[in-house]
């Protein structure tokens, strides 16, 4: 995997002095409904989780209790291993990671928008949801997310430094 | 070398941006492999990107053996890894960057979660950018008031003779750590 | 030592602040010119130890520092003589608690104008126990105990610093590597070679050089100052073990593994030998060397001693070491 080089953007961007990345209210509004709606679509989903490539939550829905901070680190931990051994194995651009346990349930992870977001959707159903189901409805609600978030990707074009 | 052997891993921890990778570098057969994305945390004010998973790089010995040499990802956030990844491990090299806003309190992170590993096995500490940030004495007293003690000594992770002096003291250590 | 136990009283700190202050005072107690006794909220303490991060340490402050000699302990740049930075540690809390003896201690010796010692370049008195030793051993004695700049032999336009020493913060400063000294650090220190020097003065100093480990000189100095046997004090039948890893300053692969040995084992004089194969000359100066610098215990023979990895550990070690070149 290369690093990615970027710039700021004149757009505008809800950054505090440390220059860290957070949603605006509005954004933050607008997310928690879509994923209100993705959890109220299918009962068998339990949680959905948005967070930073890095590793940080950004929000959540769960039925029931999890610590989102962890599956946030977590999830950014798989998706880079996960791209990382696509690339090994030429098996690439990764569109999703699944976690899968017949008796349990099953985890998609995957990106919002393309390569260049910096943002991720992580989804859980329990056992009894169709794959191609949970598949279809985290893809659909990770575009609704790219839309809302889309200043939350890089601007390749430009160079660092 | 015996089929079935354990393979061999070596951990390098410590803060984002205190060589790891680059101490890596200095010694893999390879390139080292890493799981980098853009960061967006107050690392971003340093660093534009930071490993989520591990860097990965290998030394192979005369026998064909394998030495895995992992990265561990810098913020306590990814805690899980440093505990996946230095399972049955050799030993540690913890490296800490002397510019950092307390790197004495770092070396107290890595000390505390690594305290098993480094008793059991083999561990020695890093200090890079040491021209500014706390002098050496600093971290010799904090490791005697934790009861440890390990070599401390000053790199710099883009040579690689320091890296090698680092992996040297390890080794001394790691030679006549009890089974 | 001065006899007399310093009152120390700590205003408005948290809890783990007070067990950290408790610990760090403990731990630096043999360092302490002057005896420090903490107690908590006593106006008629020596000193004062005040939190003012919070409104009623900012309060007290300000009705203690008119009369009562206070350090401020803050999480920002507070305008005070004593600061004293969060989060507390041990080198800091010396260095405060250095200043303020060495404060006490000018006022003293200011109400004393008939002493020999006058100014801030002073120097030693010839009749003192200073004359003669070794460096090595007038620190072992604890007889360098204030900031003293010890003049060096050769070219002073060649730009060498002198070594300067401060026995309280455990630091020196020398503008060259300690091998240069080598030669230097075997001969008797003659008086007019010491003079003291002001807190302020080595402070400057430190601008210009960057402090190192006090036991990093001892320990290079008790090297320097060994031939090959073992010290009297040591015996050869008892096991020694390290308390810390001596801070070297030259990379010697043979030190290296001697203290890597000693560190994670307490082992005989021969046992040493025989487990690493370093010659016994090399190996009694690394003994000498960091018994005299304070970092190496004789144990009772009873304790364990353990005989290190087993075969196959040891076989890695020697094939990293062939494919590292090291």
């Amino acid at each position: 995997m290369c690093c990615v080089c970027w710039t700021l953007s004149s757009r505008s961007w809800n950054m505090p002095l440390r220059n860290t990345f957070t949603l605006t209210d509005g954004q933050n509004e607008l997310c928690r409904r879509l994923l209100d709606r993705l959890l109220a679509a299918s009962p068998e989903l339990v949680a959905a989780f948005v967070a930073t490539t890095d590793g940080r939550l950004m929000l959540d829905r769960c039925r029931r209790e999890f610590g989102g901070n962890r599956v946030a680190s977590m999830a950014s931990s798989l998706l880079a291993l996960s791209e990382a051994l696509g690339g090994e194995l030429n098996v690439k651009p990764s569109s999703h990671v699944t976690v899968s346990s017949a008796e349990a349930g099953t985890i998609v992870l995957l990106r919002v928008g393309d390569a260049r977001n910096l943002l991720t959707l992580t989804t859980v159903a329990r056992q009894g949801m169709n794959l191609g189901a949970l598949l279809a409805s985290s893809r659909r609600a990770a575009a609704e997310l790219a839309g809302i978030c889309s200043e939350f990707a890089i601007d390749l074009s430009a160079t660092s430094g | 070398m015996s089929p079935g052997a354990p393979p061999l891993k070596l951990i390098f921890a410590g803060p984002p941006g205190a060589g790891k990778t680059t101490a890596i570098a200095a010694i893999s057969d390879f390139p080292p492999v890493n799981t980098d994305v853009a960061a967006t945390d107050e690392i971003a004010n340093t660093k534009e990107a930071t490993t989520v998973a591990m860097d990965y790089g290998e030394i192979t010995l005369a026998d064909g053996q394998t030495v895995f040499l992992y990265g561990t990802p810098g913020q306590e956030r990814f805690d899980f890894m440093w505990k996946i990844l230095s399972a049955n491990s050799l030993g540690l090299i913890i490296l800490i960057d002397n510019t950092r806003r307390d790197p004495l309190a770092d070396l107290s992170i890595y000390v505390d979660n690594f305290r098993e590993l480094i008793d059991s096995a083999a561990a020695v500490v890093g200090i890079t950018r040491s021209e500014q940030g706390p002098a050496l004495g600093a971290y010799f007293e904090l490791l005697a008031q934790k009861n440890c003690a390990m070599p401390v000594l000053e790199v710099d992770a883009r040579e690689k003779k320091d890296v090698l002096r680092l992996l040297d003291a390890f080794l001394s250590v790691l030679e006549y750590a009890v089974a | 030592m001065i006899s007399t136990p310093m009152t120390l009283a700590a205003h408005e700190l948290s809890r783990k602040d007070l067990d950290v202050l408790r610990s760090l005072l403990l731990l630096y107690r043999s360092r302490l010119s002057r005896e420090c006794q903490l107690c908590c909220d006593d106006d008629d303490a020596d000193l004062h130890l005040i939190d003012v991060d919070e409104a009623a340490g900012r309060k007290r402050w300000e009705t203690l520092r008119a009369h009562k000699r206070c350090i401020v302990f803050s999480r920002t740049a507070v305008e005070a003589p004593l600061l004293l930075g969060k989060p507390l540690r041990g080198p800091a809390l010396l260095a405060v608690l250095s200043e303020v003896s060495y404060q006490t201690k000018q006022a003293a010796e200011a109400a004393q104008p008939d002493r020999m010692l006058t100014g801030t370049h002073a120097q030693l008195v010839a009749t003192s126990p200073a004359t003669g030793k070794q460096l090595i051993s007038l620190l072992e004695s604890g007889t360098i105990n204030s900031q003293v700049r010890i003049l060096l032999p050769g070219d002073r336009d060649d730009g060498q610093d002198d070594l300067w020493i401060d026995p309280q913060l455990r630091q020196y400063l020398l503008g060259t590597a300690l091998a240069r000294l080598r030669h230097f650090l075997r001969l008797p220190l003659q008086p007019e070679q010491i003079q003291r020097v002001s807190r302020q003065e080595f402070r400057e100093q430190m601008q210009r050089v960057r402090p190192r480990t006090l036991t990093r000189l001892q320990w290079f100095s008790a090297l320097a100052c060994s031939d090959g046997e073992l010290l009297p004090p040591l015996s050869r039948s008892c096991p020694v073990q390290l308390t810390a890893w001596p801070d070297m300053e030259e990379h010697s692969p043979s030190f290296f593994r001697l203290a890597g040995l000693l560190v994670k084992q307490a082992v005989a004089f021969d046992g040493i030998i025989a487990m690493t194969g370093i010659d016994s000359g090399t190996t009694a100066d690394f003994v000498n060397a960091s018994y005299r610098s304070g970092l190496m215990r004789q144990v009772a023979a009873r304790e364990s001693v353990g005989s290190g990895m087993a075969f196959a550990g040891r076989n890695i070690v020697a094939r990293l070491r062939e494919r590292l070149g090291i």
